[in-house]
Parts: C-alpha cells; structure tokens; sequence
C-alpha cells in the first residue's frame, strides 16, 4: 500500500492523503544500481478528494513485480508503516494541478532516471486499475526516485545477484583500465630490447644435436632432389627455446613448438612476403660430425651465378684451416 | 650459404639448382664445409634478408662478412681464436673487427691466389 503523505519536513517532501484508488494508467520502471534503487512512478490520473475512503489500495493489474511489495520492501527499514518518504534531491514531483512549465525540466530529469530505470531495471510495468477516469481528475503525478536501500534487503536473491554482478563488472573495468595503461607503458621498453639474443635462440635450436635439421636434412643434402615441390618441410613441427627476457623473468623455459612455416614467418617478418626459406637444403659433412665449436668464426659472402667457381675456390682453399664453416648469400 | 632463387621460370629455378648442385658434389670444400640455405621467392636485391638468413642459420657465434672476389691471405681465425683480448671484445657483443684488404693495380697479379702475401711485411712492399 503505497500511502503518500503530504508533509514537509527537513529535506523531504511527502504528499499525504493522495488517493489512488482512481488511477487509470500508472507506468512504473526502476532499476538497482548497486545499493540504490532509481525509479520512478508515473500516475495520469488522480484523485485529492478527500471524502474518498482513506487508504485505498492500489490495484495493480500484475506482470511481474509489485510496486506496492517493492516499496515496501526497499524502504523496510527506513518508513514507517505505509508512508513512502521521497528525497528531494530524486525529483519528486506531484502536483494536483497541470504541471507549470518551470518544472518541465524536473520532470524530463525524472524521465530520465526512469528510462534508466526501464533499461537497466528490475522490471517495467504498465499498471491499470479497473476504474475508469473519475470526474476529481486533476492532474498528473510523476515520481522519481533514487534511495539507498535498507541493509536487510539483500535477501532477495534477484537484489543480491545484480549487485554482486554491478561489482563484478566494475572490477573488471577498472582491472582493464589498470592492465592496459601498465601496458601501454611497457610497450615502448620493450621494443627497445636487444634483438641479438632472440637470433641466437635460433643458432640454439639448429646447432643442437638433437635437432630435426641435423636429422632428416644430411641425410637428403646429396640427394638430386631439385625442385622446392618435393619439400615438406614447412610442415614440420620447430621447437625452440625463448631466450631470457629483460622484463619478463618468467618466460618459459621448456621449448616451444610450431611449425616450421610459423617460424619461419616470425623469424623473417620484416622481408618482403611471400618466400619460402629452406634452412639446410645442403648440410656440410664436417659440422654434421659436432666438428665445429660454438665460439667459432664463420664468413658470409654474397656472390652471383657466374661466380659460382670463385666460391668452390673460397671453401676448398680455406677448408679446416681458416674456415669451419662458409655461409654465402648468392644472387643470380 | 643462403640462395636466394627466383621462383619463376621454373626451367631456370631448375637449372640453378642443378647448377648448385654440381657444384656442391663437384668441390670438395664445398661439401664439406658448406651449409646451404634456399631462399625461393621473387623479390630481387633483398640484400640485407639474404644475409640475415645465413647470419641467422650460422652455427657459429661470430660471423663475417666478405665479399666473395676476396681471398683470405692468413689464417687470422685462429689468431683471433687464440687472442683473449679480442674474444673478449667479441664476447661482449659491442665490437666490430675490421680486417685490413688490399687490392692488386694490375688485375692479372690477382689471378693466382697462392701467389700473394701472406704477411703485412710483404703486402706493404707491394
């Protein structure tokens, strides 16, 4: 029973003796935001006649929630009996006359927090009595309102779970807000990172012993296997150990795998796409038996076709003495 | 060794290979010494990929670079394996050795490279 008393006093402003047995049309929308309640209550039609039986009950023609239950429950603590106290700073607005224009505004606000209400809400509802308009109409009431609801009222579950829902979600938000400006900032360091560490991860992964490379590439390199189409070797999988990161102490230290495409890709991302590169299409005999020591000099060269002859003289020239090992760009 | 070889025409993609390949079983520096890295796609004068590609699949730690019309004159690898002071310049990651080159006026002195100096006495007379 929503008993609207009519009493100034401090802050508040109550309408009393209200009667609202006579409302034809009363639309009602109202939200939780974590532990307030907005709302608002629009009557079309109402009575102030004061020879209507007090305390009418308002009938609610009921889709889902009760005003009246909800009302009550929210301000459980806070009212005394049937009166619903309306804090000035929410907007309450009734008026037994048509509303003046200065308090047009008020009212748009009222809306406002009804359509926030509607939209974020608990419920809408569209509440009809069974009286048709009465002969005492006299104008329209729009309430608006926004309390802090009474400690207790957690035990409603459908309360307790928007709640905890509304925390969760700020949480995260703040979390994101947190997480990406700590980002942002790393960002910049982190491309500053020297870069000579992450290519000798691959010098790791191809010199060891147990690479697939040493495996499966010596044992085609004298092969006439010409032709890029017979190689699969895109297929299979690299593994790889991440060097030390600066930052991150915690990088792995188990080897990583993909394919060897994958690798491939990330490795030369800054090249022109697409190419195809073949690691070891020859594998030199000598540093297939572990000849060759880590802290060992190694000479790479560019050369054209037509000098094809000038490198056989490099490497058999140099052979074991000078050179462990020649790597030589070629353009053609 | 990284090649790089146009993918297209095939016929000629093939015949390099061939080319290649002749030469790898052929020499036996070649063979033995020699890792060979394919790089098959279009794009000409990618220069600096070409040399990361061998850079990156080197076995060694140190790397040099050298222009393939230049012969190795002594056997500065093992000067520079054996010299601490400069393995520590190396170890360190900051340093760059320059290898000092010079160059016959008359082109036909550089035909036989058993022929030129060994030591920098000798090249200086030149």
């Amino acid at each position: 029973m929503i008993h609207l008393a009519k009493k100034t006093e401090h802050s508040r402003i109550v309408y009393e003796d209200i009667q609202l047995s006579s409302t034809s049309i009363c639309n009602v929308g109202f939200c939780v935001l974590d532990r307030f309640v907005f709302g608002y209550v629009e009557f079309d039609e109402f009575k102030t006649d004061e020879a209507l039986e007090p305390r009418h009950r308002l009938k609610f023609s009921r889709t889902g929630y009760d005003l009246v239950s909800f009302a009550r429950y929210i301000w459980e603590d806070n009212v005394e009996s049937t009166t619903m106290d309306i804090p000035r700073r929410w907007n309450s607005l009734a008026s037994s006359k048509p509303i003046p224009p200065s308090e047009q505004p008020v009212m748009r606000t009222v809306s406002v927090v009804g359509i926030l209400g509607a939209l974020f809400g608990y419920g809408r509802e569209q509440v009809t009595t069974r009286e048709t308009s009465s002969p005492n109409l006299e104008g329209r009431v729009l309430i608006g309102f926004g309390i802090r609801r009474a400690g207790q009222a957690t035990s409603d579950l459908m309360f307790f779970l928007l709640s905890v829902f509304l925390r969760i979600l700020k949480t995260v938000v703040l979390s994101y807000a947190v997480v990406a400006t700590v980002y942002t900032l790393l960002v910049p360091l982190v491309a500053f990172l020297p870069t000579h560490s992450s290519l000798r991860v691959g010098v790791d992964l191809l010199s060891s012993p147990s690479s697939k490379f040493s495996e499966i590439k010596s044992d085609t390199s004298l092969h006439s296997n010409v032709g890029p189409g017979k190689l699969r070797w895109a297929e299979e999988p690299v593994y790889w150990r991440p060097s030390p990161s600066f930052f991150f102490k915690t990088s792995p230290r188990r080897p990583l795998s993909m394919t060897e495409e994958l690798f491939m890709n990330k490795a030369f991302s800054q090249s022109l796409q697409p190419t195809n590169i073949v690691p070891f299409y020859y594998r030199s005999s000598k540093s297939s038996e572990k000849q060759l020591s880590y802290e060992d000099i190694s000479i790479a060269t560019l050369v054209t076709r037509n000098r094809f002859v000038v490198l056989a003289k490099l490497a058999r020239k140099y052979q074991g003495t000078h050179f462990s090992l020649s790597n030589v760009a070629l353009t053609l | 060794m990284a090649i790089h070889i146009p993918n297209a025409p095939k016929d000629q993609r093939d015949a390099v290979l061939r080319e290649l390949h002749n030469l790898y079983i052929t020499s036996p520096g070649m063979s033995t010494w020699v890792d060979v890295h394919l790089i098959l796609d279009n794009f000409d004068r990618q220069f600096n990929m070409w040399r990361n590609v061998a850079r990156f699949f080197a076995r060694t730690e140190f790397v040099m670079m050298l222009d393939v019309d230049f012969a190795v004159c002594t056997d500065f690898r093992s000067q520079i394996l054996r010299s601490p002071a400069i393995m520590d310049k190396l170890r360190r990651g900051d340093a760059a050795l320059v290898i000092p080159a010079f160059e016959f006026v008359d082109q036909q002195d550089g035909r036989d490279a058993d022929t030129f100096p060994t030591t920098k006495e000798v090249g200086i007379d030149f």
